[in-house]
This record gives C-alpha cells, sequence and structure tokens, in this order.
C-alpha cells in the first residue's frame, strides 16, 4: 500500500500529458474525429453488405408503393385526398356516435339515475347526500361517459388505423411546406392531428419533434386542435342553430359544414399563432428536419383495437371521469347553495352577465367555462343546467332535465334561456378559442418543466378568444 | 344589482389589471438595468478579453484602443486601468503600452474559455441563427461559472473549436499558437482553408455570412491588390474589399489540386433520377450533421430522388432503402455526383 501513492501520482501524470497530447493533436487536424469514425463505420458496413446480401431488385411491392406515394401526395391529388380522408373520419364518428350516445344516456340517466334515486329514497338518505352524490357526481359522470365514451371508441380506432396503414408521414409530408413558412415543424403537422382526438395526447405527442424550440410552439398551439370534449358541444350547437337555418334536408350538410369551418378556423390560429412565436419569443431557424416514409403495411387489427381503445380511449376517459366527479360536486353546491332564496350560481351570472354580454356571450356561458375547467366535455351540461335555473325551476327537477339530451328540447330550452344566433356563433368560437382543459394544463407543465410556457399555452387562446368574439359581435351590431 | 353598478365593476377591474400590468413593467425595467457589480465586471472581463487578444495576435494595446474597443470616455478607461492595475490583472509598460499579468492572462483565457464554449452549444444543440451566437455569449461570459462552462463541454465531447474557427482554450489555460494569416495576405494562385471569421462587428460579419464564406471552406486565390480581392469559392468568383478581407483568417495549403467547378447538391438532382454522396458542406451545423450520417449520407451512398411535395420543398429520397423526407435546407448540405440515367 505504501508503495501505491507515488506510482498512482505518475500514472495520474502520465495521464493527464496523454490527454494534453490529444487535444495538441486536434487542434492541429481538426474537431472532426467522430465524424471520420462514423464514415469509417458506415462505409465499413456498406462494403460488408455489398459483398454478402444479394439484391433481388425492385420488387412489386416497392413498385406499387411508389405509385401510391406519387399520388397521395401529387399537387393536384393531395391535398383533396387528405380533406377527404379527414372529413371521412369525422363523418364516421358523428353519425356512428349518435346510436350508442342515445343508448347510454337511456340506460345510465334514464333507467339507473331514477333507480338511484329510488334507493335513496328507500334508505332514507339525507336530501344533501342523496343530492351531492346521485343528481351532482354521477349525473354528471354519466352525462361525461354518455357523449364521450363513442365518439372516442369510434374515432380512436379510425386514426389509429390510419396512423398503422402509414398515411400519416404522408400527411406530414404534404404539409410541411406550410409548417416551414410560419417556421414551424413539419411533425407538427402529426401532434395537430393527435390533438383532434385529445389535446393531452397531442402535447404528450409533440415529444416526436426533437428540437426544443419548435416542439414548444407545437405545444403552445395544439389547443387550436378541436379535441374530442368541444366536438359534441360543436355538432348540438351547429345543429340547433344554424343547420335549422337550411331548409331541413340541407341542415345536417349545413351544420356539418359550420363544425368543419370551425375546425378549420382552428388549424389556422394554430399556424398564425405558430408564426407569431417564431417571430417573437420563440426566435429561432427552423431545425433539421427528416422525415421517414415507411413502407405502406396491412393492419394489424389486434394491435390497433389494443392501442386505440385501451391505451388511448379508457385512459382519456378515465381521466374525465376523475375530472367529472369534483366538478359535478361544484355544480350541484352552487345550484343548491342559497341565499335569499336565489342560488350562488344565480348571482354569479347576474355578475358576469354584462361583461359577457359584451362579448355576444352570457354570464352562464361564462360560469359554464370556469366550472368546466378540468373538462371541456361538461361544458354544454353545465349550460344547459344553469339555464334551466335561471328560468326559475328547482335545482331538483334541473338536473333531471339534463337528462333530456335531444337537441328539439335542447333547442327549446337554451331559445328559453335568451339565446341568439349570435350567442351559438360566439359559443362556438370561444368552444374553439379558450383556455385548455386542466388536464392539458397540466400536461403541458410536466412537458415543459415550466410555468412561463403554460401560462402562454394557457392565456394566448383566452386572449385571442375574446378578441374574436368582441370582433364578432361588433360586427353582427353594424349589419344586425 | 343594478346593470350601471356592474358596468363600473368591469371598468373598476379592467383598470386595476391594467395598473398591475403596468407595475409588472416599471418592476422588470427598474431591476433588469441597474446591477453596478455585474456591469464592472462585465468591463474588467472585456478589457483583459482586448488585452489579450491583441497579444495573441502579437499587436500592442494601449489606453486608446482599449476605450476605442470598449466604446467608453477616456476617464472612465482611467479608472478602468487603475482598478486593473490594484487587482493585479494588468500593467503599464512604458509610456503607454498595457501588459497582462500573469494573474491577467489566466482570468482572460478563462472568460474566452466560457465565451468559446457557449457559442459551440449554440451552434451545435440550439436553433439560434449565426448572428446570435456572439452577442448571446458575450452575455453568458460574465454570468456562468467556469465549472458550468466544463459541464457543458464534456457533455458536447470536449470541442477543440469554436464555431467560428478559434480555438478554445483548454483547461489548463493552453492555447496553441496563433497560426493563419489575413486573407488579404495571401498570394494569388495559392491554395487556402479559412479558419476564422470574424464576428464582429456584426454587420460585416452578416455580409460575410450572406456570402457564404465560413470555416472550412477552401478557396483558391486570383488576385489581389489594394482595392479587391477575388477568389474562387465553391465553384464561384466571389470579390472582397481589403478590409472585409482582413475580418478573414486562412491558412495556406500545401496541395494543388482544386475543384474549380460548383459542387452539386441534393437539390440539384431532378426527380427520379440517382446520384452518389460525396461529402456534407462544412457549413452544416454538427447535430443537423450528425443526423444526416445516422440516415446514411456518407460518402458512397446511392441516394434516388422519390417524391417531390406541392411547392418542390421537402422531397423524398431512396437512401439505404428507406424513404426519407428532407426539406431543401438539408438536402442543400449534401454534396452528390449525380448518376446518368441507366
Amino acid at each position: 500500500m505504501e508503495n501505491s501513492g507515488p506510482n498512482i501520482d505518475q500514472q495520474a501524470k502520465e495521464l493527464e500529458s496523454l490527454m494534453a497530447r490529444v487535444r495538441d493533436l486536434r487542434w492541429q487536424f481538426g474537431d472532426e474525429t467522430y465524424d471520420l469514425y462514423l464514415e469509417s463505420v458506415y462505409d465499413a458496413s456498406q462494403k460488408i453488405v455489398s459483398a454478402v446480401v444479394k439484391k433481388p431488385g425492385e420488387t412489386r411491392a416497392l413498385k406499387l408503393e411508389t405509385k401510391i406515394d406519387r399520388v397521395v401526395t401529387s399537387k393536384k391529388w393531395g391535398f383533396p385526398i387528405m380533406f377527404l380522408l379527414l372529413a371521412a373520419v369525422f363523418w364516421f364518428t358523428i353519425v356512428g356516435t349518435n346510436y350508442p350516445s342515445q343508448w347510454l344516456s337511456l340506460l345510465l340517466v334514464d333507467t339507473v339515475h331514477p333507480w338511484l334515486k329510488s334507493m335513496a329514497e328507500l334508505t332514507e338518505l339525507p336530501f344533501w347526500i342523496s343530492g351531492l352524490l346521485i343528481d351532482g357526481i354521477y349525473l354528471t359522470t354519466a352525462w361525461v361517459v354518455s357523449v364521450m365514451l363513442p365518439p372516442m371508441a369510434i374515432f380512436f380506432p379510425m386514426f389509429t388505423l390510419l396512423e398503422d396503414f402509414g398515411y400519416l408521414p404522408r400527411v406530414a409530408f404534404n404539409l410541411d411546406n406550410v409548417y416551414r413558412k410560419v417556421g414551424a415543424h413539419g411533425k407538427q403537422a402529426l401532434t395537430m392531428s393527435m390533438g383532434f382526438g385529445c389535446n393531452v395526447t397531442g402535447v404528450i405527442a409533440s415529444r416526436i419533434i426533437d428540437s426544443p424550440r419548435e416542439r414548444l410552439i407545437a405545444i403552445i398551439t395544439n389547443n387550436f386542435s378541436l379535441c374530442n370534449g368541444r366536438w359534441p358541444t360543436q355538432i348540438l350547437i351547429a345543429t340547433i342553430f344554424i343547420g335549422s337555418l337550411a331548409p331541413s334536408y340541407l341542415g345536417g350538410i349545413v351544420s356539418a359544414a359550420s363544425v368543419i369551418a370551425v375546425a378549420l378556423l382552428g388549424i389556422f390560429m394554430s399556424l398564425l399563432v405558430s408564426w407569431g412565436l417564431h417571430k417573437t419569443v420563440l426566435k429561432g431557424e427552423a431545425s433539421s428536419f427528416s422525415l421517414e416514409l415507411p413502407p405502406y403495411r396491412p393492419p394489424r387489427i389486434k394491435t390497433i383495437l389494443y392501442t386505440s381503445l385501451i391505451d388511448r380511449t379508457l385512459v382519456v376517459l378515465g381521466r374525465s371521469v376523475m375530472f367529472a366527479i369534483p366538478a359535478g360536486m361544484v355544480i350541484w353546491l352552487s345550484v343548491n347553495i342559497s341565499i335569499d332564496g336565489k342560488s350562488l350560481a344565480f348571482y354569479l351570472t347576474e355578475w358576469m352577465d354584462p361583461v359577457a354580454l359584451f362579448f355576444g356571450l352570457n354570464g352562464i356561458i361564462f360560469l359554464a367555462y370556469i366550472i368546466a375547467i378540468p373538462a371541456n366535455e361538461i361544458v354544454l351540461p353545465t349550460i344547459l343546467l344553469l339555464t334551466v335555473l335561471g328560468s326559475s325551476v328547482s335545482g331538483q327537477e334541473g338536473m333531471t332535465m339534463i337528462s333530456a339530451n335531444s337537441a328539439l328540447e335542447t333547442a327549446d330550452i337554451l331559445k328559453a334561456g335568451g339565446w341568439t344566433l349570435l350567442t351559438a356563433v360566439n359559443l362556438m368560437l370561444f368552444s374553439l378559442l379558450h383556455n385548455p382543459c386542466s388536464t392539458t394544463i397540466y400536461t403541458i407543465y410536466k412537458e415543459t418543466k415550466s410555468l412561463k410556457w403554460t401560462m402562454y399555452a394557457t392565456f394566448i387562446p383566452i386572449v385571442l378568444g375574446l378578441v374574436v368574439t368582441f370582433l364578432v359581435a361588433r360586427i353582427w351590431e353594424i349589419f344586425g | 344589482m343594478n346593470a350601471s353598478f356592474l358596468t363600473v365593476t368591469f371598468w373598476i377591474l379592467a383598470s386595476a389589471l391594467l395598473l398591475f400590468a403596468a407595475y409588472r413593467w416599471w418592476f422588470k425595467y427598474v431591476f433588469s438595468r441597474k446591477n453596478p457589480e455585474l456591469e464592472e465586471k462585465t468591463l474588467i472581463e472585456d478589457a483583459l478579453k482586448h488585452l489579450f487578444d491583441n497579444e495573441y495576435k502579437s499587436l500592442i494595446s494601449t489606453a486608446l484602443s482599449l476605450s476605442s474597443s470598449l466604446k467608453i470616455s477616456k476617464e472612465q478607461t482611467h479608472s478602468l486601468l487603475l482598478r486593473m492595475e490594484t487587482m493585479n490583472l494588468a500593467t503599464k509598460i512604458g509610456e503607454d503600452q498595457l501588459q497582462l499579468t500573469t494573474e491577467g492572462r489566466a482570468y482572460a483565457l478563462k472568460v474566452i474559455r466560457i465565451h468559446r464554449i457557449w457559442e459551440r452549444y449554440l451552434a451545435d444543440e440550439t436553433g439560434y441563427h449565426e448572428d446570435h451566437w456572439h452577442n448571446n455569449a458575450d452575455q453568458v461570459e460574465h454570468k456562468m461559472t467556469l465549472s458550468q462552462a466544463n459541464e457543458i463541454a464534456f457533455r458536447l465531447g470536449d470541442p477543440v473549436f469554436d464555431p467560428h474557427g478559434d480555438p478554445i482554450p483548454g483547461v489548463d489555460g493552453t492555447l496553441p499558437a496563433f497560426e493563419g494569416v489575413p486573407l488579404s495576405e495571401v498570394t494569388p494562385g495559392e491554395i487556402a482553408r479559412i479558419i476564422h471569421v470574424e464576428d464582429e462587428p456584426l454587420p460585416v460579419y452578416q455580409q460575410l455570412l450572406a456570402m457564404g464564406l465560413f470555416p472550412g471552406l477552401e478557396i483558391k486565390v486570383l488576385q489581389i491588390d489594394h482595392q479587391k480581392i477575388s477568389f474562387i469559392a465553391d465553384g464561384e468568383e466571389k470579390i472582397l474589399i481589403p478590409a472585409f478581407a482582413g475580418h478573414i483568417t486562412v491558412k495556406p495549403q500545401p496541395y494543388t489540386a482544386f475543384n474549380e467547378q460548383k459542387s452539386l447538391t441534393l437539390t440539384d438532382v431532378p426527380l427520379g433520377s440517382k446520384a452518389i454522396v460525396t461529402g456534407i458542406s462544412a457549413v452544416c451545423r454538427r447535430q443537423h450533421k450528425r443526423r444526416l450520417m445516422d440516415l446514411g449520407v456518407v460518402p458512397g451512398t446511392e441516394i434516388e430522388v422519390m417524391l417531390e411535395s406541392a411547392g418542390k420543398n421537402p422531397r423524398a429520397y431512396r437512401m439505404l432503402n428507406t424513404i426519407i423526407a428532407l426539406r431543401n435546407q438539408q438536402a442543400s448540405m449534401v454534396l452528390v455526383e449525380p448518376l446518368k440515367a441507366s
């Protein structure tokens, strides 16, 4: 042991002088040793491959693939095919959702809810316990499940099908030109499409973008993709107020077109905000863009069903249920706690009304958006409930009335609540342009680890929403 | 509750918000401007850099050269020099000449090491544009500690050059002897390799960048007189005035083979044609270069142009039996030799 001291010292000295010599050599010969090494590795492996692997020549599959690629990325057909495919996915979702939603609502709201109530009466539960649990928590949860589950169970598998087939990278390839011009990454087209399902998925998917600057842009602008929680609001309001303006045989198409218009406005806004960020707080050069266009392959049905139903649908649904529970409690409490015979919700609504009307909305909508920060899908139920209460129906009956979710009855409730075409249009716009739901905000924070960017992502859409609704309201005043 | 009361509430809230915003702005304004300690540190470190730079290039530093370099008045320079002398960082020799002490030189090398490592980091790992590197590093060098810089250097694989071609001082404060000559002093007909493009002042640097001149580029000097310098770089004849040429340092090369043709890149290859990779342009940033190499873009790889998107940017290429889409900005970094259609 005694001898090892000086020995180690000497070794350290030798190592030091060796390292110094290495550095001197690097100064002399340049800094590209890694690149040279990589080059030699590729060179060697290329030689081995060409010596050992037999090339059968271009196979038929490859030729077919090239032909498909030439069509789906062509100037003439690329964009129409893309829009048609996305429109088809949305159409299937809208049409396919109707019946399962009604069945679920029939089961959960019209059958189970009265049964629970009667059980509560049998066991003589106090009014506030049964109200909070059954009218508050259970009903809100039931609404969320019956509204959200069917579209997710249809949308996610279809989207995963396109993904699995290999079409989505081609979409990114087509759209990259536009995204490059606004200083964003081509893969933002992919994260944006994921956002159409759920913004949380979209924000997490932004990890595929390797440049931090462009990843931030993708994360902040993801909220401009209409998410699953907002599609039902859009569709229902469009059907009631805009579809009804057209002759009945055109109603469906007109309302679908207005929803697609809102979604396109969202895409436009995401490009605009990306450009704005790129020009101001997130300056920088477009980073490298390399995207593999993988070979097309027959979809693997089992994998698709598993990833879309278990990984996506159940996870997203589970989360919204978790948020619906406290929201249901808040709604029930705000409706049932009363001062001087009028509920808390009534006062809040009255107080916000003048400001809200200024923006072409109303106090109920504002209150609903505050209560529904945890999950967008409970916005409409909250609005309906609060509107019913505004027309002086008692809380108990009001809670049950939202089970009447057929479009016709909803229309009657809203029109009785003083809604005009302007309210409907501005609600659709505000539903697109407002803060992300709390889960998304939390996810943005987890992904960026920055309060500052989380604030940007939260407040940019609200400010845009208020500006847009304000302008629409003023223009409406002039021409209306 | 009547309507007018509510309107008043709204306006009170709105003005409160405005006041709050104004307050925040004021707070930021006051606290971001005055930091006397940092200001003095910055001044001293900038002075050290100036003295070291002149010493490195065997030039003489004076109080005058210092005041014009730091853009401060005579009086300020005087008191700055007094402070530096008491801190034992610099001394006066004779009438006017300034010299670094051993401590001063070590300090200067430390600041330069931080500056150049940070520039290397900006170039390799971020999306900042070239003309932001220097100004950003000029601020960071006064705030970052040496151990932080060493940590960054370790993660970057201990780089020995900054992105402008200057050597980064070692941890022990060594720096290789200055080599290379200004472009204005090369003999016509000689082949030289650009080893440094000066990043100050910014307008000149931007001009040189726009002309496509960067460290690593090989040039052949054609003619030099007191009005202009002409040379071939990347297959094009370029002309500079001597004042600008002084901002470029070159190292004459011993060999005589020089490619006077403009090198072709992937963007020059038409749709459906094939080409063989000959290299990656020296202007390509390291992170992009490695990405390209990871995809298999190395000399000898055969590449076929497969698809063009609307607007012809990006395009998709087949390399190593996979199809990869690249933006034209990346594709123009790949030097190729086109293959004749078979």
